[in-house]
């Protein structure tokens, strides 16, 4: 719809051509600043949600990436599939206590929401290869900078 | 490949800036129109800091930030906002003391309270604002274009017309009586004074508060691969584009650090069908390989003012060692429903040498980055 390609802002108060002419005095401290706002990733956390009933394993990065590859060619086909995604971390709540397994993974920019929509609408098998009970993801957090969503929201401060 | 980039992500943005520190930083007169210190003052109400460093550093200046530094503290109570204007109260800490307050809830779909500098704000959806009699002015919720319209009422309870028996104040007794009369959680942090267990008769022990301590909690992160941390020198020569790509880079970075994850060790063997993520210009490196970083984390209710503290308690205590950097990593509590602030990073390098290429002697201050994030959707913790 619109172009989302080029519209970085560049604002620079370097003093380029002041430093050639004088040596002295130093010039002040420079400051560049710059905002971004078409990075090349989007970052998603995803929690696994097991239907009820079912006790799966624990998560670990290749029945991730199966489930994610499930999603995406179910949505979107083989093109679904083809999209790059990168697993960055795993996470397993210990089964004693609350049980919980996240992945937080990064895709490029243009394909989040199209990711985000395949996983919202997917619910697994239990006929996929890895031999999945039937599991669903939920996005938990979803952003272009990832260093925006680690510490969360902060919520859980106000629960004694 | 699919080109369709949603509203929450087009409203995202991350401002960078890049920037020399001055080389001598008085603390009563810190430069508070720069970033970085800026944009530590923006933030006030914060729920979490990490700060990364290398091991050895941290283990040489651990004990001086012990001592300096103290933990922070709050208190988390549960009142209606009616407990905020009950005489003791109010003077005590709104109209002569000074304290930070915010109450639960989502913005964008529940009631939000906070209070800052004596002034406070009220954000609520249409009907109950309608039903409060308060003014306030139309505030951007995120919502469907026919949804809801919601409202924000700012009330500065230091004006001098803000006095019981006054006819503004009474209407906000009004609507914290009538309308407004839900009891909730709120975090509470007394700018001033110290929230020790000994001063039993404040006006916050009536309402029964949970005084809290943030006990800071180290996190070793071992065999790290650190990507090259440029001099002021080569930053400067870098195109505009390959600057924006660096600082990028370097912040999703930190950010890996943060969460641990197994893709910034120089142990990671990951195959690239599961990720191709790679530590930025990791082939630039000549010096070790990996090494050990730590991390430090405070999760509480956290002041601007503290936050201000522990950098400039970072900066003084690393400054001798002249590799030494270290990260610090913010992230904002109540956070506005539309382009809502997420929090910050801030990176200072290490103490450039004193002798540039001119040969003459440079002003010494250490670089940094700063990144000021915003807009990002986190629904769950």
């Amino acid at each position: 719809m619109t172009d989302t390609h080029g519209d970085m802002e560049i604002e620079a108060n370097i003093p380029l051509t002041e430093a050639a002419k004088r040596k002295a005095p130093e010039p002040k401290p420079k400051t560049l600043h710059f905002t971004s706002r078409n990075p090349p990733w989007t970052y998603l956390k995803l929690k696994i949600i097991p239907q009820p009933g079912n006790a799966p394993q624990p998560l670990d990065p290749l029945s991730a990436r199966t489930y994610l590859s499930s999603a995406l060619s179910q949505f979107l086909g083989l093109t679904g599939t083809a999209i790059p995604i990168d697993i960055l971390k795993i996470e397993n709540g210990s089964p004693s206590t609350t049980k919980y397994d996240v992945v937080w993974i990064r895709v490029p920019r243009e394909d989040a929401s199209a990711v985000v929509s395949a996983v919202s609408s997917w619910i697994g098998g239990g006929n996929n290869s890895a031999g999945s009970a039937d599991v669903a993801w939920r996005v938990c957090a979803k952003g272009n900078f990832l260093g925006a969503l680690i510490a969360g929201s902060g919520a859980d401060l106000f629960v004694p | 490949m699919f080109e369709e980039v949603d509203d929450a992500s087009r409203r995202e943005k991350c401002f960078t800036t890049v920037a020399q520190l001055p080389a001598f930083i008085d603390p009563k007169q810190i430069p508070g129109k720069r970033p970085p210190f800026s944009t530590i003052q923006n933030h006030a109400f914060v729920h979490s800091a990490e700060v990364i460093l290398p091991k050895e550093l941290y283990l040489q200046i651990k004990p001086s930030l012990e001592t300096k530094l103290e933990k922070p503290r709050y208190a988390r109570v549960f009142m209606a906002p009616l407990a905020l204007l009950e005489h003791d109260f109010f003077n005590t800490y709104i109209k002569s003391g000074n304290i930070l307050m915010i109450s639960e809830g989502r913005s964008g779909s529940d009631n939000v309270f906070t209070l800052q500098d004596g002034v406070l704000r009220i954000e609520l959806g249409k009907e109950i604002y309608e039903r409060t009699g308060l003014t306030g002015k139309p505030f951007r919720s995120g919502g469907r274009k026919h949804a809801n319209e919601r409202f924000l009422v700012e009330l500065n309870l230091r004006l001098p017309s803000m006095l019981h028996g006054k006819k503004g104040f009474e209407r906000i007794i009004w609507a914290f009586t009538n309308v407004l009369t839900q009891s909730m959680a709120w975090l509470f942090h007394d700018l001033e004074g110290n929230l020790g267990p000994d001063d039993g008769n404040k006006p916050i022990n009536k309402v029964q508060p949970q005084l809290i301590t943030c006990e800071s909690q180290e996190i070793d992160h071992g065999q790290i691969i650190i990507p090259p941390l440029y001099e002021n020198g080569v930053l400067e020569k870098m195109s505009e584009g390959d600057l924006q790509e660096y600082c990028g880079a370097l912040s999703e970075w930190i950010a890996m650090v943060q969460m641990a994850s197994p893709r910034v060790s120089g142990e990671d063997d990951v195959d690239p069908y599961l990720s191709r993520y790679a530590v930025p210009d990791a082939d630039e490196i000549q010096a070790p390989a990996a090494s050990d970083l730590m991390s430090l984390k405070w999760h509480g209710l956290i002041s601007s003012r503290w936050i201000m503290q522990l950098f400039l308690n970072l900066l003084q205590s690393t400054k001798a060692s002249n590799l030494s950097w270290f990260a610090l990593s913010v992230a904002a509590l109540g956070k506005e429903a539309v382009e809502g602030r997420d929090g910050f990073m801030v990176m200072v390098l290490p103490e450039q040498s004193q002798v540039n290429r001119e040969g003459t002697t440079g002003p010494g201050g250490r670089m940094t980055l700063c990144w000021e994030l915003m807009g990002a959707s986190v629904t769950e913790p």
